[in-house]
């Protein structure tokens, strides 16, 4: 039995969306990625409603979360995730602009499981993208009930 | 005792009546100009009529003639008595404790003996004849001749009122007296006493009728002054307490004004953090998105661009990178103007060895001559410390690369009672004096950005950190000379915990 490893990435900014795409694509590690345009898309995915009704999948084996987007905030999204018993395991690392000692401080005191500030240049960007996909799409075994049974 | 005597006797004691009037009238009239009291003008209207009807008494006295003009001036005194009682109950009485309350009861008694008189003097004038101590003028002969015994009192009704009158007086006095004793031990009983004692005199010369009259006529009077003073206590004493009040107003407006100071500076400091944070997110991503999408192009064509091209590209990219540092750099230096000081003993020779260390790769393959002092241990906040250390020895390691010969001094001046000077002295390329003030400046700088690197925050943040200390900084530099640039910091701090 094959899990099929799922990422969402959630990230208002579709430019830096297609950056990570492309980082991601370049690095060729992650077979797919679920991308939620805001907060209130996010957890629609996670908790398969709106227009995620029909999604049976399992959780994803890493979430990557922009703080600042319209609507639910990062930090909010975050707080949710992990105050729900059946979203709290998903592993949730913070990939933002700012290195704020703020958000710092409220992302790990939520529980968050990595913050990680998208670099300006786009070879240090493509490289830690990169890093972050062997590290949670390989070298890291995600909890129970991630993924999708491939028939 | 001849009657002489008690003629004097009389006579001194009306004059030193009308003396104790006239200066309680006037001392009042001068009160009023600072307490605004009606008490105190209704008093002072009080004493001087008295002091005018205690000299009329003296003069009449001597002047027999003046008798055929009397009009019955112990009613005049007493209605002006009542009426003073009248108008200080109407106008202050409503605030008096109960001390001066009772007095307020005495003067209405007078009052009441006042209108007796009245009515007295009205059946005189009907009757021709006086039931009370109202003496019938006759030619020659003043009212004090007559009450002395020559005049037509009815002394049936006399000798029937005058002791109630008497006694009252006395029980009331012994009574005040005596509360007066216990409450207060004040030295204000001896006027008592003396009256009383005066007054037993009198009583003894059988001149009852007047004693018993001036007596109760000065003791009503002394209470006056008496509650004239409590009452002016009472005023100093609110005057006081509205200076309290204001001065507590004072010092709430004061308060509440740094109050909202303290909320404006929050509320300005809040804006900046905000702004800050804004500025931290939103003006990397669209530098990231230049980078990146730049790179994906260049990925594209590069293959087909000609060198002028290749380096537009280039230039690109490092003005992508150069104001990727310039908002890092703006982003600390606001932090740094945010962040809360943490202060503990900081050993400075430790830290420097520490910095120099750091900062080792960049002297790596220099001949460096090192001249570190015995510095001293200051108060102050570690980090921040150790970045101007950082700051300051960097600089002095970068203008002084040209140079073949390195010489950097860290050193420090303590002859000042107030503060510590420390400095960073280099051999390198210095600067010109004439632009030493741009030299803490917010991205200002003195050197060309391809002769040095660099963004131009190192001395401003500095001079931030060192101002949030409480220290000063300059500099001093000739070129190609070498530059100094000093700190200060306070000896003693505010909130050193040292």
């Amino acid at each position: 039995m094959k899990l099929f490893k799922r990422i969402l990435l959630v990230d208002d900014d579709s430019k830096d969306i297609e950056l990570t795409m492309s980082a991601l694509k370049v690095s060729n590690l992650v077979n797919d990625i679920q991308v939620a345009r805001d907060g209130v898309e996010a957890l629609d995915y996670l908790y398969h409603r709106g227009k995620f009704t029909q999604e049976t999948d399992g959780n994803p084996i890493v979430i990557l979360l922009d703080l600042k987007m319209p609507k639910l905030d990062g930090v909010q999204v975050l707080k949710q995730i992990k105050s729900d018993d059946n979203l709290k395991s998903i592993p949730v690392v913070i990939l933002t602009s700012s290195r704020e000692s703020k958000d710092l401080e409220i992302c790990y005191e939520l529980g968050a499981n990595g913050y990680v500030v998208k670099p300006v240049k786009f070879a240090d960007f493509v490289e830690t993208v990169r890093e972050i996909g062997v590290f949670w799409g390989l070298i890291n075994e995600p909890p129970p009930g991630s993924g999708r049974k491939l028939s | 005792m001849n009657w002489i005597l008690a003629n004097h006797l009389h006579e001194l004691l009306h004059m030193a009546a009308a003396t104790f009037f006239i200066i309680n009238g006037v001392s009042a009239i001068w009160e009023y100009r600072n307490l605004r009291s009606r008490f105190v003008l209704s008093y002072s209207a009080m004493c001087l009529s008295s002091a005018g009807y205690a000299m009329y008494t003296v003069i009449s006295h001597n002047l027999p003639k003046f008798g055929e003009f009397w009009i019955p001036w112990t009613t005049a005194g007493l209605v002006v008595t009542f009426s003073a009682a009248f108008l200080y109950l109407l106008t202050v009485g409503q605030f008096l404790d109960v001390r001066s309350r009772l007095f307020a009861v005495s003067l209405v008694l007078l009052g009441t003996i006042a209108v007796v008189a009245l009515g007295d003097l009205l059946l005189y004038a009907v009757t021709q004849r006086s039931f009370l101590f109202i003496p019938v003028p006759r030619e020659g002969i003043g009212p004090h001749q007559l009450a002395l015994g020559e005049g037509a009192y009815s002394l049936q009704i006399m000798a029937e009122i005058l002791p109630i009158i008497f006694i009252i007086s006395i029980v009331w006095g012994v009574v005040y007296l005596l509360v007066h004793l216990i409450r207060n031990r004040s030295t204000d009983i001896l006027i008592y006493i003396g009256l009383f004692m005066t007054a037993a005199i009198i009583v003894n010369e059988s001149l009852i009728a007047l004693s018993v009259y001036e007596g109760v006529y000065l003791l009503a009077f002394t209470k006056a002054f008496e509650t004239f003073r409590i009452h002016r206590d009472i005023s100093l004493r609110s005057q006081a307490q509205l200076e309290r009040r204001l001065h507590e107003a004072e010092k709430r407006e004061l308060e509440q004004q740094v109050q909202a100071r303290t909320a404006e500076l929050e509320a300005a400091n809040k804006e900046l953090e905000a702004f800050a944070y804004s500025v931290s997110h939103d003006l990397r991503a669209p530098l990231r998105h230049i980078d990146g999408f730049l790179e994906l192009l260049h990925g594209r064509i590069s293959t087909t661009l000609d060198e002028e091209s290749q380096d537009f590209v280039n230039i690109i990219f490092d003005s992508v990178w150069r104001m990727s540092q310039l908002i890092d750099d703006l982003l600390a230096f606001s932090r740094m103007g945010r962040q809360e000081i943490s202060k503990t003993q900081v050993d400075l020779v430790a830290l420097v060895r520490d910095v120099i260390q750091e900062l080792a790769p960049d002297a790596q393959g220099r001949n460096i001559h090192w001249n570190v002092a015995d510095l001293p241990a200051v108060s102050g906040d570690r980090a921040m410390l150790r970045l101007v250390l950082v700051n300051l020895i960097s600089n002095a390691l970068k203008f002084t690369q040209p140079h073949q010969q390195t010489e950097i001094g860290i050193g420090c001046m303590l002859d000042s009672k107030t503060e510590i000077i420390i400095f960073v002295r280099d051999n390198g390329v210095g600067f010109d004096m004439n632009y030493a003030d741009k030299l803490f400046g917010v991205f200002q700088r003195l050197h060309r950005q391809e002769d040095f690197e660099g963004t131009g925050i190192g001395l401003a943040n500095v001079r931030r950190i060192i101002s949030r200390h409480g220290g000063r900084t300059w500099a001093e530099g000739e070129v190609e000379r070498g530059a100094t640039i000093y700190f200060s910091l306070p000896k003693h701090n505010k909130g050193d915990r040292s």
